[in-house]
């Protein structure tokens, strides 16, 4: 796992240290079921607080890309298509940026979502419960 | 030489000299007394015996046994520096331990009683001499065996000032991990249902061994780090000062270090916990350090990244 990170870059660390471990997935040099160096060390290495590589690692968790328990650190969910998730939330992310340089506002950018899902082509699953 | 050959001369001596033995004891049976004379000592009178039959099975026995485990030795070295010593000692051994085991056997024929069957010492300066001279043969016949490939240097990966970088990742060895478990558990049994002292030793053994079966291994701005990933020490710590560049490598156990764990060799080191891709560092002191790790490529670009910006800021 290769992590880099800018401090003076206007991205906060922790997101950079998210992106790291997410580009590592999406690319395939980090495996389901691997182990992420622990929080504390990462933050030796780096130079950094560790709170803030435990944001980080919060925010991997919170979009489903890691689990983290306690005693074991933070591991790679085995679950299939952990991949193809980690490169769509980079896409997603990806889309954020650009729209924040375009100058757009959050609900401009929701609207061209939601108007480009609209008329793109083929139907979605149904949501769970209909 | 093909790793065929070279398992062909581990075997073939080994193989003639069982089927001298086994011959030789065959044509002779019913000559040789229902005890033969099996050890002899210094004057070179007969002072161990052994049944017949169990004479047979055991030289036997030993040779067929020896016989494969040094051609399996071969095959496993494959093409690295090492199955040419492994060979040559292969081929020296059947001739040791096949020239007294038959001659165990002639000596022994047409006697009434053992006890007077001698064996003089001198046959021990030939058979010496004879293995040395077989190994040496082996040895100048696997000659010109191709030399191990240098560690192929990774581009530099660029690094912008004030970029904090670092690499990290964690090697689980399976193949140490579970006989350290297996040993720790028989050590335990041990100590619960046997005598202590039995277990004492395989408890120790394996305990110590345990916590290196996984080693994580870090690139980052103080250098290159390997510990195990339960103990904070020991660990091999380089310093990114001392570190010249850095690459990878591929890899073989048995062949290029002789085994697993912590291994050290003329201006070479390495912890070696499987074959296969490894990182591979040379420092200022013209010596080598190996890991053996996944994706070494790019902690070897990473470090080759950190060495230069240390160097340019220096």
């Amino acid at each position: 796992m290769l992590f880099r990170v800018l401090p003076s870059s206007p991205v906060p660390l922790g997101e950079q240290i998210a992106a790291c471990v997410r580009g590592g997935i999406a690319n395939g040099t980090a495996v389901p079921g691997e182990r992420l160096p622990p929080a504390r060390e990462v933050a030796e290495s780096l130079g950094v607080n560790v709170h803030t590589v435990l944001r980080g690692y919060q925010r991997l968790r919170d979009e489903g890309l890691i689990e983290l328990r306690r005693g074991r650190g933070a591991v790679i969910t085995a679950a299939p298509g952990v991949a193809d998730q980690a490169r769509l939330t980079e896409a997603v992310h990806g889309l954020i940026t650009q729209a924040r340089e375009f100058g757009l506002t959050d609900q401009e950018l929701l609207s061209m979502v939601h108007k480009c899902l609209s008329s793109a082509p083929g139907t979605t699953p149904p949501a769970p419960g209909d | 030489m093909t790793v065929i050959r070279r398992c062909a001369l581990s075997a073939v001596p080994f193989g003639i000299a069982t089927a001298a033995y086994v011959g030789v004891f065959w044509a002779s049976y019913d000559r040789l007394p229902g005890r033969i004379a099996t050890h002899f000592s210094g004057d070179g009178g007969a002072d161990g015996f052994t049944s017949r039959t169990a004479a047979l099975w055991f030289g036997g026995g030993l040779l067929v046994g020896l016989g494969l485990l040094f051609t399996v030795l071969t095959l496993v070295s494959k093409d690295s520096p090492g199955a040419r010593l492994t060979a040559a000692v292969g081929a020296g051994t059947a001739v040791t331990l096949g020239y007294p085991l038959v001659l165990t056997v002639v000596v022994n024929t047409d006697v009434q009683d053992p006890a007077d069957v001698q064996l003089p010492m001198w046959h021990m300066a030939v058979l010496l001499l004879a293995g040395v001279a077989t190994g040496a043969l082996a040895w100048w016949l696997t000659r010109g065996g191709p030399r191990p490939a240098p560690a192929r240097l990774s581009p530099a990966l660029p690094l912008t000032e004030g970029e904090a970088a670092a690499w990290s990742r964690t090697m689980i060895s399976r193949a140490l991990l579970f006989p350290a478990v297996v040993v720790t558990l028989s050590g335990l049994f041990a100590v619960t249902f046997g005598p202590w002292q039995a277990g004492l030793l395989p408890l120790v053994l394996g305990l110590t061994c345990a916590p290196f079966a996984g080693v994580r291994v870090t690139v980052d701005r103080r250098g290159l780090t390997v510990a195990s990933t339960v103990l904070p020490r020991p660990r091999l710590a380089l310093p990114l000062g001392s570190i010249v560049s850095a690459g990878s490598v591929q890899v073989n156990a048995m062949g290029d270090f002789g085994g697993w764990g912590y291994r050290i060799r003329p201006n070479r080191r390495g912890v070696v916990l499987r074959s296969g891709e490894a990182l591979s560092v040379r420092t200022a002191g013209g010596r080598e350090y190996l890991v053996t790790v996944d994706d070494s490529t790019t902690a070897a670009a990473l470090l080759n990244g950190l060495v230069n910006r240390h160097a340019a800021g220096a």
